[in-house]
C-alpha cells in the first residue's frame, strides 16, 4: 500500500498546484484522500463529536440524517432557499458511506424525459459550482454510450428523440464514428451509438464536500460522529430526534442515510418507517496508467456488456452492473462501515472483465490499480426513493414530516443534485415542482420492505441498470406475492401474469389447449408488435361481441363511514365531483390537491347514507390511504379502512354481461332496474352480499362485483358455467387497457398523475366547480377555467401505422405540431374497432423557455384544422389525427331492449 | 440363529435395479433370484416376491421419493457422519479421503489405512464382509501387519522375533482415517503366537528372494491359512473358540493398495474394485484404469480357475452365479464352510449337536450339495503393479456395494472424482499477483469458473460419490436412508470408498530426486 499512498500524496500536490483535479486518485485511500479534497477548511469547521459533551442544536428545522451526497444535496438546497436552521448529522464522517466510492458519472440519458431533466439539473449545478471556484473534479469528457443490437439502436433512437425535446444535445452515431472518436475501443460488433457531448464526470467526494460547505456557509450544522438513535413521532409527526450527542426537536426529518435508510427506518418510534431498499455488491476496476488513454475519453457505456469506462488518472476506471448481482448485509450492515470496501470477488467479476477486454483490448496488458466492491443501495424497481414516510399497512402511521431520499440505485451523484433540489421544495413548498410519482415511497406495499423480498429483488434491479427493458417488461424475482383468490383458474387457463403493487394480474391469456401454448413464437418483449396481440386482439372482440370475465381483484378499495353525515362532508371536500347523490349510485370523481392536479381518481359508491366504498387504481393503496387519512377530521368521527383484501372484484364485460349475471343472481339486470352508474347488494350463485356497480372502467356495459374474498371463486365458478353458451372467456388487463383507450378514458398514474388537472383532460363536466360547495383544488380549477389550460388531453390516431411492420409508441413519445414540440403521449395501443394505432398524451404549446402557454381556448387550439401532428416514435414521425372525444365508432350503444348483434368491420 | 446369518451372507448381493420403480423392479430378476434360494430354491417366483415388496412398501405410508422423510440437511449430516480425511506428505499420496454408508447393521465393510512404520510405503485396505463383519474386522485387525512381515527385512524380522506383541502392534502407522478397535487380550494372543509363527517361517525363508507381488499373495494366503487354523483348537475356552469359530465361517473379501514411491500394487480378492483415475491434459477429460479383476462368475477367467480345479464338478459348484447357488465371490477370506474337508466339517456339526454352548448354532449347518473337492475357495490375491505418472491423480478403492449401485461404473466414478477434484482446486480466493495483466486474470478467472461450475456440496469426495450413488435427487436419497432396516439390504449393500489423491509434485519430481 506504500506506493499508493506515495501516489496519492503526489496527487494531492497536484491538487494543490491546481493541477487537474482528476488526477487526484483520491478514490483509493479514503482517509488521505479526505484530506485531500479540495474543501478541506471544511474539515476544522466540522464539528466532530470526540466525546459525550458535543452538543447538537436543542431545535432545528430540519434534521438530516446521512452526510453522503444526497444529504448534502438536500442541507444545501434547503440552505439556498433560505432555511439555514438545518443539521445534518454523519454517524462517521461526511461522505463516508457510499458517496466516497462513487466513479463519479454524470450521464442524463434516461428512458423518461423527468428524469432527464432532472440529472441535467445536477450537471448544471456541479458545473455552476466548478464555475465558482468549488473543487467538484467536473469534466466535461461526454458520453458515449454504444449499442450492439439493433433493439438497443431502438432504445438509443427513443432516447433521442426525448433529449430532443428538452434541448440536451444528443448524436446518434455510426460504428465509425465511435472508433474515430475513441479510438481505443473495439467497434467491429457495434450497431451504433449515442454521444453526448455534455456529459462528464465528477469526484463524488469533492461535490459532496463542497455542497456540505457551502450549505456550512449558509448555516447549516453538520455533525459528524453523531448518529441518530431514535426518531421519536407522535401523532403522525416527528417531534424530536435523539442522537448520540443528545436530542434535537425538529419540524422535518430527512433520512438520506444511504444503504442505512432502511434501518435508520426501523429506528422511527413508536412504529417503524419503511424504506425498501436493500445493498448490493457493486464492482469496479481500476488500472494503472495505460499508453494511449487521452484524459478527455468519453465515458464509454456498453450497455450490452454490462459495462462502463472512464479515465482514471492515466488507467481507466471500468466497473458495470452484471446479472446475478450479489446482494449484501442482509442481516445489517456491520458496526463502523466508514470508508471501507468488501472483498473482492475476482470470480464474480469475471463476467464484466471479459466484456472489458472485448471492449478495449489494450486492457489486457493494463495492470491493476485497484479493484473496488463498494455496496450500493437499490430498491425493488430500481427507481430512487423520496417523499414522505406513507402508511404502508393497517396498523402504520404515515409520518408526514418525516422524509425519504435514499435508495439510489447507483445513480447517487448525478441524481443528488435534483434529489436535493426537490425534496427542499416538497419540505418548503409542501410538494415538489415536478411529478415525482415514479419515485415516490407511496409507490410500495408493506410486503415491499420484507428484507427478504428486498435480497431477492435488488440483484434484478442491479441488472436493470444497464440491461435492455423493453415496454411493459416485468421482473422474474419476488413474484407470485399477492395474489387473488382467483389465480391458480386463471394460471391454468393461461393468464400470463403482470404485477402492480406486488399483485399478480392476468394480462392476457395464452389458449392452453393451443398447441403453441408455453412455446412463445416470437419474442416475449419487443419493440414492436408484441406476442400478446393476437390472444389480446381475441380477448378485445370477446370483450365487444359476448362476455368476459376479469379478475379486478387488484384494485384497491377504501370503506368510509361514519355515524352522521361526517363522512359525506369529508368526502364532499376531497372529491371534485358531487357524491352527495342518493344512496346506491356511482360517481366518478377525481381528488384533487391544492393545484387541481388529479391525487386520486376514483369511483364512489354510496352504499348507505353514511358508507361509501372507494375504489382505485391498485397503484393507490398507499398514496390514496395517505391523501385520505391526512384529511379526516380530527375528532375521529370519520374511519377510513383499507379494504382491498377483503374483496375480490370480478369484471363481466360485454353486452351479454347483463343476462349472465341475471342467469345467476335474482336480481333484474335490465336497464331500468339496474340502471348504470348505480350499486346494488345482490346474492350471485350461492354467494351473498355481493356489491355489483353496472360500470366498467371501459366504456363497454357490463358490471363489476365486488365480492367478499371467500366467496370470490364460487362467484366465478358460476359465472364461468352459467356463461358457456354466451362464449364467456377471460380476459386480461391488456384487453381492458385497449378497450378504455380506444374509448378515450384517462386512467390514473400512466395519463393522469397529480400535476395534471380535470379540465386539462377534459374532466370539467365531472366537477362541481360550479356548486356553491368547497373541495380541495377548487381555486385552482376556477383559476385555470378564467385563465385557460396550458395542455389538454388528446387521442391521437395514427392512420399510417402498419401495426405488423412499425416500431410501436409505448407511451412517452414526443408528440409534434406543425414541426413544433408539444407534448408526449402517455398510453399507445391499438384500437381494434378503429384498426389505427391509438395514441393518448397531453399537447399544449410551449414557449421558447419549454413552458406551456395557457390557452383560453385549447379545444380550438388542438382541433385547428390546420394543425398537423405528429407522433415521433424512434426518429420516425407519423402523421397523427387529433381528437378530444371518444370516437363515436367505439362507443356502444347502451339499448337495454335488445342485444345488438355482433358487429364488425 | 446362524441360519438367519447365512441367509444374510447367500444374499450378499444387494437387489439391483429394484430402485423404487416397478417396472425397473421387475426387468431384474438376477438379484432376486439370489434371494429366493434359500427360501424355496427355485428361481422364477421373483415377481410374487415383488409384489410382497411392493406392498410391505405401500404399507409404510406415502411414496418415500415423493415424500421425503428426511430434510436435505439431515440426508446430509447422514452422508458425512462417517466422512474421514488426512493430509499425508513426504510420498505420493498427498491426502487420503473415506466414507461408509451401512446397510447391514452392524456394517459389515471395514476400511484401514496406513503405512509401513517409518516409511513411506502406504497401505489401503477395503474389505467386504458377509455373513457377520467377523472375518472383515480380523482382516482389519491383522492383514497389515502379515503383509509388513511378509516384506520386511531380516533386521525387521529379528525385532520381532525377540519382541513381543508390542512390537508388532508398532509394525504399522495407522493414518488418522482408521479407528482402531481393541481386539480382547485372548484373542489378540492367539493372533500374535500366528503371527509369530509366520515371522518364524519367514526368517527360515530369508535369503529367498521374493517380489512385492509374492511377498502380497504370501501375507494372504498365509492369514486366510492362520484364519482357517486357529478355528476349534481351543477347548475349555468357549469364548475364544467362538470368536475364532464365528471370524472363520464369516466370510470377507477385500482390495488393498500397496504405494512404495511409485509403484502402486493392487492384490485383490473378491468382488471389491480398485480404479485409477488419470488427467489427459489434451482433451481434458478423465481416464479410468482398473486394477482389480472382480472375483465372480462374470470373470470367465476366474470360473475357469474354478473349474480347472474342481474338473467333474462344473455342473455343480456353479449355480444362479454363485458358488454353490449360495456365495457370490469365488474368492474369499474364511468362509471355511467352502474350504474345510467334508469331515471336519461334520466333525463340527457333531460337537456341536452334543454340546449346548454356543456351536449349537452350528448344529443344523447343511453342507453344500456334492461337496466332494474342498476346498473350493480360496484367500489368493490377484495382483496388479502400475507405475505412476504425472497423469495420475487418485485411486478408488470401495466395495461392491459402490459398483453395484444404479448406473454407477468406473468411468463415472473417475470423472466424479474428477470433476470433484476440479472444482476444489478453485476454492480459495482467486488474488492476482502484483503487477499481473489483465489479460492473464481473465484467462485465469475463466478457467476457474469452469472448476466453480463443478463445485460439489460435499467438499469430502467419498462423500461426493456416495451422494450420487444413491441417487441425484433428494427424494431418492431420502428413501435410500429411510428404508426400513429390514428391507435395505434389498436395495444396496454397505458402500465403503476409499480415495487416495497423489502428489502431482511428488510424481513428477520423482525422477529428480530418486
Amino acid at each position: 500500500m506504500n506506493h499508493l499512498r506515495a501516489t496519492t500524496r503526489a496527487a494531492k500536490k497536484f491538487v494543490k498546484t491546481g493541477q487537474q483535479q482528476q488526477e487526484a486518485i483520491n478514490l483509493l485511500k479514503p482517509k488521505v484522500c479526505r484530506v485531500l479534497s479540495t474543501s478541506t477548511d471544511l474539515e476544522s469547521d466540522t464539528i466532530t463529536a470526540s466525546g459525550p459533551e458535543i452538543a447538537v442544536p436543542a431545535h432545528s428545522q430540519v434534521v438530516i440524517c446521512g452526510g453522503g451526497i444526497v444529504g448534502s444535496s438536500v442541507a444545501y438546497h434547503l440552505a439556498e432557499r433560505g432555511w439555514s436552521n438545518v443539521t445534518v448529522l454523519e454517524q462517521g464522517s461526511l461522505t463516508c458511506g457510499t458517496t466516497w466510492h462513487s466513479a463519479g458519472l454524470i450521464g442524463r440519458l434516461k428512458p423518461s424525459v423527468t428524469d432527464m431533466q432532472m440529472l441535467d439539473y445536477s450537471r448544471c449545478l456541479y458545473e455552476r459550482l466548478t464555475n465558482e471556484g468549488y473543487g467538484t473534479g467536473w469534466k466535461q469528457c461526454g458520453s458515449l454510450n454504444v449499442a450492439r443490437t439493433k433493439d438497443r439502436m431502438v432504445d438509443f433512437r427513443r432516447k433521442h428523440a426525448l433529449a430532443k425535446t428538452i434541448g440536451m444535445e444528443v448524436h446518434l452515431i455510426g460504428p465509425s464514428e465511435i472508433k474515430k472518436m475513441c479510438p481505443t475501443l473495439f467497434t467491429e460488433d457495434l450497431v451504433g451509438g449515442l454521444w453526448i457531448p455534455e456529459d462528464g464526470v465528477v469526484t463524488a467526494q469533492d461535490v459532496s464536500m463542497t455542497l456540505a460547505k457551502i450549505a456550512r456557509e449558509k448555516g447549516v450544522k453538520i455533525f459528524e460522529k453523531v448518529s441518530v438513535e431514535k426518531v421519536v413521532t407522535k401523532d403522525g409527526l416527528v417531534t424530536e430526534v435523539v442522537t448520540s450527542g443528545g436530542t434535537i426537536k425538529c419540524d422535518f426529518f430527512v433520512n438520506c442515510a444511504g444503504q442505512w435508510a432502511r434501518a435508520v427506518g426501523k429506528k422511527t418510534v413508536p412504529k417503524a418507517v419503511k424504506a425498501p431498499l436493500h445493498p448490493c455488491e457493486h464492482f469496479y476496476l481500476v488500472t494503472k496508467p495505460m499508453k494511449g488513454i487521452d484524459p478527455m475519453m468519453p465515458v464509454i457505456r456498453d450497455f450490452d456488456g454490462y459495462t462502463y469506462y472512464r479515465e482514471w488518472s492515466g488507467g481507466i476506471l471500468a466497473g458495470g452492473f452484471e446479472p446475478n448481482a450479489k446482494p449484501c448485509f442482509h442481516k445489517g450492515i456491520p458496526e463502523k462501515f466508514e470508508f471501507q470496501l468488501l472483498p473482492d470477488d475476482w470470480d464474480h467479476f469475471q463476467i464484466l472483465l471479459d466484456q472489458m477486454l472485448h471492449r478495449i483490448p489494450s486492457m489486457q496488458t493494463a495492470e491493476v490499480r485497484q479493484m473496488i466492491n463498494g455496496p450500493e443501495s437499490f430498491t425493488p424497481d430500481s427507481r430512487m426513493l423520496l417523499g414522505k414516510s406513507p402508511k404502508m399497512g393497517q396498523l402504520e402511521d404515515q409520518i408526514s414530516n418525516y422524509f425519504i431520499a435514499a435508495g439510489m440505485n447507483s445513480a447517487g451523484v448525478v441524481g443528488a443534485g435534483a434529489v436535493g433540489k426537490h425534496i427542499a421544495e416538497w419540505i418548503i413548498d409542501g410538494e415538489p415542482s415536478v411529478n415525482l410519482w415514479p419515485y415516490d415511497v407511496r409507490r410500495f406495499v408493506r410486503l415491499h420492505n420484507n428484507r427478504k423480498f428486498l435480497r431477492d429483488r435488488v440483484p434484478e434491479a442491479l441488472e436493470n441498470h444497464y440491461a435492455l427493458k423493453y415496454p411493459r417488461e416485468e421482473y422474474k424475482t419476488g413474484r407470485k406475492l399477492r395474489c387473488s383468490p382467483l389465480h391458480t383458474r386463471l394460471e391454468v387457463a393461461g393468464a400470463v401474469f403482470g404485477e402492480t403493487m406486488a399483485y399478480e394480474r392476468a394480462m392476457y391469456f395464452n389458449n392452453p389447449d393451443d398447441e403453441t401454448f408455453g412455446k412463445e413464437s416470437r419474442p416475449m418483449w419487443s419493440w414492436s408488435k408484441p406476442c400478446w396481440f393476437e390472444p389480446v386482439q381475441e380477448e378485445y372482440w370477446a370483450c365487444k361481441e359476448r362476455v368476459c370475465l376479469m379478475d379486478m381483484s387488484s384494485f384497491a378499495k377504501f370503506e368510509v363511514r361514519s355515524r352522521g353525515d361526517e363522512a359525506t362532508a369529508y368526502l364532499q371536500e376531497l372529491c371534485s365531483n358531487n357524491i352527495a347523490s342518493e344512496v346506491g349510485t356511482i360517481v366518478h370523481t377525481g381528488m384533487q390537491n391544492k393545484q387541481g392536479g388529479f391525487e386520486n381518481d376514483c369511483t364512489v359508491a354510496r352504499l348507505d347514507q353514511n358508507h361509501y366504498f372507494i375504489i382505485c387504481p391498485a397503484t393507490q393503496q398507499t398514496r390514496a390511504i395517505a391523501w385520505l387519512e391526512k384529511h379526516l377530521p380530527g375528532n375521529g368521527s370519520v374511519q377510513v379502512t383499507d379494504a382491498t383484501s377483503m374483496f375480490s372484484g370480478i369484471n363481466i364485460i360485454g353486452p351479454h354481461a347483463h343476462q349472465l349475471l341475471a342467469d345467476v343472481s335474482d336480481f333484474p339486470t335490465n336497464k331500468s332496474d339496474f340502471r348504470p352508474m348505480t350499486v346494488h347488494l345482490i346474492d350471485v350463485g350461492h354467494a351473498s352480499s355481493v356489491r355489483a356497480m353496472r360500470l366498467t372502467h371501459t366504456g363497454e356495459d357490463g358490471f363489476i362485483l365486488y365480492i367478499p374474498s371467500e366467496y370470490a371463486l364460487h362467484v366465478y365458478d358460476t359465472l364461468m358455467i352459467a356463461g358457456k353458451d354466451y362464449g364467456v372467456r377471460n380476459a386480461g388487463y391488456y384487453a381492458l387497457r385497449h378497450l378504455r383507450m380506444e374509448n378515450f378514458f384517462a386512467f390514473w398514474g400512466l395519463d393522469l398523475n397529480d400535476k395534471i388537472t380535470p379540465l386539462e383532460c377534459g374532466r370539467g363536466f365531472r366537477t362541481k366547480i360550479d356548486d356553491p360547495d368547497y373541495f380541495i383544488g377548487k381555486e385552482a380549477l376556477l383559476k385555470q377555467r378564467r385563465e385557460g389550460v396550458g395542455q389538454r388531453f388528446t387521442q391521437l390516431i395514427l392512420d399510417d401505422f402498419d401495426v405488423h411492420q412499425d416500431l410501436w409508441p409505448w407511451g412517452g413519445e414526443p408528440i409534434y405540431r406543425n414541426g413544433n414540440f408539444v407534448g408526449f403521449s402517455t398510453t399507445c395501443g391499438y384500437g381494434f374497432t378503429l384498426e389505427k394505432m391509438v395514441c393518448l398524451g397531453f399537447v399544449g404549446e410551449r414557449d421558447a423557455n419549454g413552458k406551456l402557454v395557457m390557452q383560453k381556448n385549447i379545444n380550438d387550439w388542438v382541433m385547428d384544422k390546420g394543425a398537423k401532428y405528429e407522433v415521433d416514435i424512434a426518429g420516425v414521425r407519423f402523421p397523427a389525427r387529433p381528437g378530444i372525444y371518444s370516437p363515436k365508432i367505439t362507443v356502444q350503444t347502451l339499448d337495454p331492449v335488445f342485444v345488438p348483434a355482433p358487429n364488425r368491420g | 440363529m446362524l441360519n438367519t446369518v447365512f441367509r444374510s451372507s447367500i444374499c450378499s448381493v444387494p437387489l439391483r435395479g429394484t430402485r423404487f420403480s416397478p417396472n425397473k423392479g421387475l426387468s431384474c430378476s438376477k438379484g432376486a433370484t439370489g434371494l429366493l434360494v434359500t427360501e424355496n430354491h427355485e428361481q422364477g417366483r421373483n415377481h410374487s416376491y415383488f409384489q410382497l415388496f411392493h406392498k410391505l412398501r405401500l404399507s409404510q405410508g406415502p411414496d418415500p421419493v415423493e415424500s421425503p422423510r428426511l430434510t436435505p440437511h439431515m440426508v446430509t449430516a447422514i452422508l458425512r457422519m462417517n466422512e474421514r480425511t488426512a493430509q499425508l506428505s513426504g510420498g505420493a499420496v498427498k491426502e487420503v479421503q473415506c466414507n461408509q454408508l451401512p446397510a447391514n447393521k452392524p456394517i459389515e465393510d471395514r476400511h484401514v489405512e496406513g503405512k509401513l512404520t517409518g516409511s513411506s510405503k502406504y497401505l489401503f485396505g477395503v474389505f467386504d464382509g458377509h455373513a457377520g463383519c467377523a472375518c472383515a474386522q480380523t482382516l482389519k485387525d491383522r492383514l497389515f501387519q502379515y503383509m509388513s512381515v511378509s516384506m520386511a527385512d531380516l533386521s525387521l524380522l529379528n525385532k520381532l522375533y525377540q519382541g513381543r506383541e508390542d512390537v508388532a502392534a508398532q509394525l504399522i502407522e495407522y493414518l488418522p482415517t482408521t479407528t482402531m478397535e481393541d481386539v480382547s487380550p485372548d484373542l489378540a494372543s492367539i493372533h500374535w503366537q500366528s503371527l509369530f509363527q509366520f515371522v518364524n517361517d519367514s526368517l527360515d525363508m530369508q535369503g529367498m528372494d521374493t517380489t512385492v507381488e509374492e511377498a502380497l499373495t504370501n501375507a494372504f494366503l498365509r492369514l486366510d491359512q492362520d484364519i482357517s487354523t486357529e478355528a476349534g483348537f481351543h477347548p475349555g475356552d468357549e469364548g475364544l473358540t467362538e470368536d475364532l469359530v464365528n471370524i472363520a465361517f464369516s466370510g470377507a473379501v477385500g482390495c488393498v493398495a500397496f504405494i512404495d514411491g511409485l509403484d502402486l500394487y493392487v492384490a485383490n480378492v473378491g468382488d471389491s474394485q480398485a480404479v485409477v483415475g488419470s488427467h489427459c491434459s489434451d482433451s481434458s477429460t478423465w481416464e479410468a484404469t482398473n486394477l482389480s479383476h472382480k472375483h465372480d462368475s462374470q470373470n470367465e477367467k476366474e470360473v475357469k480357475r474354478l473349474i480347472r480345479r474342481h474338473p467333474n464338478e462344473s455342473s455343480n459348484i456353479l449355480r444362479g452365479g454363485r458358488l454353490f447357488g449360495e456365495l457370490m465371490p469365488l474368492r474369499a477370506f474364511g468362509d471355511v464352510r467352502y474350504k474345510w474337508q467334508k469331515r471336519d466339517l461334520i466333525h463340527l456339526s457333531n460337537l456341536a449337536s452334543k454340546t449346548s454352548n454356543f456351536l449349537t448354532a452350528y448344529r443344523d449347518m447343511k453342507l453344500p450339495n456334492n461337496y466332494r473337492t474342498p476346498p473350493y475357495l480360496d484367500a489368493e490375491p490377484e495382483v496388479m503393479h502400475y507405475r505412476l505418472s504425472p497423469k495420475d491423480r487418485f485411486i478408488i478403492l470401495a466395495s461392491d456395494g459402490l459398483w453395484d449401485s444404479d448406473g454407477m461404473t468406473v468411468d463415472k466414478a473417475v470423472s466424479l472424482i474428477g470433476h470433484h477434484t476440479e472444482g476444489q482446486q478453485v476454492l480459495g480466493r482467486y488474488r492476482p499477483a502484483e503487477d499481473s495483466l489483465l489479460g492473464g486474470i481473465n484467462s485465469a478467472l475463466k478457467k476457474r469458473k469452469e472448476g466453480l461450475a463443478k463445485k460439489a456440496v460435499d467438499d469430502n469426495v467419498a462423500t461426493h460419490l456416495l451422494r450420487h450413488a444413491l441417487g441425484l435427487e433428494h427424494g431418492y436419497i431420502s428413501a435410500q436412508l429411510t428404508l426400513p432396516e429390514k428391507l435395505v439390504r434389498y436395495y444396496r449393500d454397505d458402500i465403503t470408498i476409499t480415495v487416495i489423491h497423489f502428489d502431482q509434485e511428488y510424481i513428477k519430481n520423482f525422477g529428480v530426486l530418486h
